[in-house]
């Protein structure tokens, strides 16, 4: 009679584990693809969500992680679709720069304008650049763990992520938001 | 974070901004995942609640297949009242053993004319045998 509520207490152990060791990248996968950090943890939670519930169904998944990321990534971009169908070309983001009626302080909604900019521009980059910049700067992870996650290899990584930083100085320079 | 080599200065600055973004956005503290406890019950109880659902449905076909039957019998039953003889023996109601039969109680007989209306009506105008149009 103990083995079962020992065995479901290890199960559920073995998933805390996995949310903690993937759930950040889940998270960061999900945000490369919808910009939005709320909306990217619905995702993370959902993915988390569908793996407990196979779990619970009794189907083994031989690598967890990978199903993960796969299923965050269909699940943003399944948003992202239907958010670009309510919202047409602009992402429920841009409303940010929209002035709202309470007056912020000033330093706090210059922080949320440039916020606002690098979102705009971060939306003109390809999705796969958006994951190494997401993975490097939301996660702090080095190239080759960049590799691992996305299952590419580290020159490939190195190379998106090059490009992607020039792209975003260069139009950031233009919108006066960095540089000289 | 080991900073990448050979970029310039916007870079590092778009760096630091990136930094600032992303952030700013990652949920401050990290919220834990919350499994659904009620799923296993609810899956379940799923389970469970279908199997008096279907005894509903096939009860409820029974007794619509039971009425069906009962209102055929009926209407057949009805088929052998004579409109001249009137209800056949057949069909007529058989009386139940032990108890007595009870013939329906008599019609008093008609009063006499004088006293059906005692209230004295006032006399009905006869109509005109002929009518003009008012000038």
């Amino acid at each position: 009679m103990k083995a079962r509520p020992q065995a479901a207490a290890s199960r559920s152990a073995e998933f805390d584990a996995l949310y903690q060791s993937h759930s950040r990248e889940v998270w960061g996968l999900a945000y490369a693809r919808l910009l939005d950090g709320e909306l990217a943890m619905d995702v993370t939670q959902e993915a988390f969500l569908r793996l407990w519930r196979q779990w619970n169904a009794g189907e083994s998944i031989i690598n967890p992680r990978a199903w993960l990321l796969r299923v965050a990534r269909n699940l943003a971009e399944d948003d992202a679709k239907s958010a670009f169908r309510r919202n047409g070309t602009h992402a429920p983001q841009s409303l940010d720069l929209v002035q709202g009626r309470e007056a912020l302080p000033l330093e706090k909604l210059l922080a949320k304008e440039k916020r606002g900019l690098l979102r705009a521009v971060l939306a003109e980059l390809a999705p796969a650049d958006r994951e190494v910049l997401t993975l490097r700067y939301a996660l702090d992870y080095d190239m080759k763990t960049i590799a691992e996650v996305l299952g590419i290899n580290s020159e490939a990584v190195y190379m998106r992520m090059t490009r992607a930083r020039q792209r975003l100085a260069a139009r950031l320079t233009e919108l006066g938001v960095a540089g000289p | 974070m080991k900073p990448l080599q050979g970029l310039t200065q916007e870079t590092h600055e778009t760096d630091a901004l990136l930094r600032e973004l992303f952030r700013a956005e990652m949920p401050d503290p990290w919220p834990p995942f919350q499994p659904p406890a009620t799923f296993p019950a609810e899956h379940a109880r799923s389970e469970r609640s279908s199997l008096p659902s279907y005894v509903g449905l096939a009860a409820s076909l029974l007794f619509l297949i039971a009425g069906l039957v009962a209102g055929s019998y009926l209407l057949r039953a009805d088929a052998t009242v004579d409109p001249e003889r009137g209800i056949l023996p057949s069909a007529a109601r058989p009386i139940q053993p032990g108890k007595q039969f009870r013939p329906p109680p008599a019609i008093s007989p008609a009063p006499p004319p004088g006293r059906l209306n005692p209230m004295p009506m006032p006399a009905e105008e006869e109509p005109p045998l002929s009518f003009s149009y008012p000038h």
